[in-house]
């Protein structure tokens, strides 16, 4: 069973539409016991870090899903609910996230912001990170769609799937590491190729286990 | 630096359940059903969708929710949604049923607020803030609203330094002058308005051929194509090659 987090935050409807889409059904819930007996939790979210982050305590859903991915439970983070399983942001302040991932969240004006443009917006070449190696070949170069102010820098770079050149910097923009999966962009809005990564990343997690 | 690749975007008209076409936003013709049309343009390649209702500002109603929900479940690119949109519920609504972005122009132009609201309710990403520009004299065009008929009395360039200072994550610029005549967009506009925002330009409203696209692709972010595809001048597939070939970097 796959339990997407309903937490108010996240374009719910669409990501349930890619997996549906991928052959693969899922719960929406806020609760408890659909988290712990997930296969894999899926975190969506878009919008404010700080705000999404209330959202999920006053439901005291943070704890529950960190102790869960702690004990090994399958976890993805999509977009801003990527950017929650690092410790923290600097989005407007500085905010706590999930902790799961050792690395905090930066404005992509820290990366020499001069010179792209900000939000990113639109479809970017993905360079997969051959010293991760939990994602294929085949999705190197490919587009996927992006919208974001704010990136994860993670503290070992090899848990990092993959990167996109921003500016003249490469940013952190998928996870795969154990039991947890990440993307900067919106696999579920990429086309056939993000729906295939998407595959991918959810049959690399259920055989893990 | 080499540019990002510039988006292809559909733009489907809607009024009556039927995606429109019309010349300078006036004189609509019917040109196909909403949902296929949508689901061939996916197929082919489309990077994006933009549903406009038409009619919505005008009846005070939107029948648009439907239409997203059906398209998001089989169309996996980013969906937008413009025309009738009067406040953060309009917004949530679409949002929560398959829409990435909404489309806001009318209800921005009433209460310049409701944009900075919504930037900082929704965040900025989802909202899109759609100007209809009409030119008046050299170096100045005006906004229009409700699908062209309306005069807000807004410079545009001012207006668009205005909406990307509230809060808008994108620009939706229709030269209401050239939409549908399919001789080339206004690239006067576009030039003056990149250099007065930074925020994205989607520009939308005159492309006939694989040239006009090449003409502003320096300049703008994403371009919005209508009759192009709903008269089947182009596939996408083509077009998309055909760009490449020039030296303009689009979505493989």
């Amino acid at each position: 069973m796959i339990t997407v987090v309903d937490y108010g935050y996240g374009n719910i409807f669409s990501i349930v539409s890619a997996f549906n889409e991928i052959g693969y059904s899922c719960i929406v819930s806020d609760k408890k016991t659909d988290i712990l007996n997930a296969s894999i939790i899926v975190l969506p979210g878009v919008g404010s870090f700080k705000q999404a982050m209330k959202s999920l305590a006053n439901k005291k859903l943070d704890k529950i899903i960190i102790e869960a991915v702690s004990n090994n439970k399958n976890i993805i983070g999509i977009c801003l609910g990527y950017q929650m399983l690092f410790n923290k942001s600097n989005e407007f302040g500085v905010h706590r996230g999930l902790g799961l991932v050792e690395g905090e969240v930066k404005s992509l004006e820290s990366f020499d912001g001069s010179l792209a443009k900000i939000p990113n917006v639109g479809w970017r070449p993905l360079i997969i990170n051959k010293k991760n190696d939990l994602i294929t070949l085949e999705n190197n170069n490919k587009m996927f769609y992006f919208v974001h102010s704010f990136v994860p820098v993670a503290k070992y770079e090899m848990q990092i799937s993959s990167f996109i050149k921003f500016n003249n910097n490469k940013i952190h923009v998928s996870i795969h590491y154990k039991n947890i999966v990440g993307f900067q962009f919106h696999p579920e809005k990429s086309g056939l190729f993000g729906l295939n990564l998407l595959k991918e990343s959810i049959k690399y997690l259920l055989n893990r286990n | 630096m080499s540019l990002n690749p510039i988006r292809i975007i559909s733009r489907l008209d809607i009024k009556s359940e039927s995606v429109i076409k019309g010349i300078n936003l006036e004189g609509v013709r019917k040109v196909g059903d909403p949902k296929e049309l949508a689901k061939k343009y996916y197929t082919q390649g489309i990077d994006e969708i933009i549903y406009m209702d038409v009619v919505a500002s005008l009846y005070e109603r939107n029948s648009i929710t439907q239409f997203i929900k059906e398209a998001a479940r089989e169309i996996f690119v980013p969906l937008t949604v413009g025309g009738g949109i009067r406040n953060l519920n309009d917004i949530r609504k679409v949002l929560n049923n398959g829409a990435d972005k909404v489309a806001i122009n009318t209800a921005a132009i009433k209460n310049q607020n409701f944009i900075k609201e919504a930037a900082q309710e929704i965040g900025s990403q989802s909202i899109i803030i759609s100007i209809e520009a009409k030119k008046i004299d050299k170096n100045h065009w005006e906004a229009y609203y409700d699908n062209g008929r309306e005069r807000s009395g807004f410079n545009v360039l001012a207006w668009a330094k205005k909406v990307e200072e509230l809060g808008a994550g994108e620009l939706l610029v229709t030269s209401v002058d050239k939409e549908g005549l399919k001789l080339g967009m206004d690239l006067e506009l576009l030039r003056k308005l990149r250099e007065v925002v930074s925020i994205p330009i989607i520009f939308s409203g005159g492309v006939g051929k694989i040239e006009h696209i090449i003409d502003i692709a320096p300049y703008a972010d994403g371009v919005a194509l209508a009759s192009v595809l709903h008269y089947n001048t182009y596939e996408i597939k083509f077009l998309k090659e055909s760009l490449n070939e020039q030296g303009i970097n689009v979505r493989n």
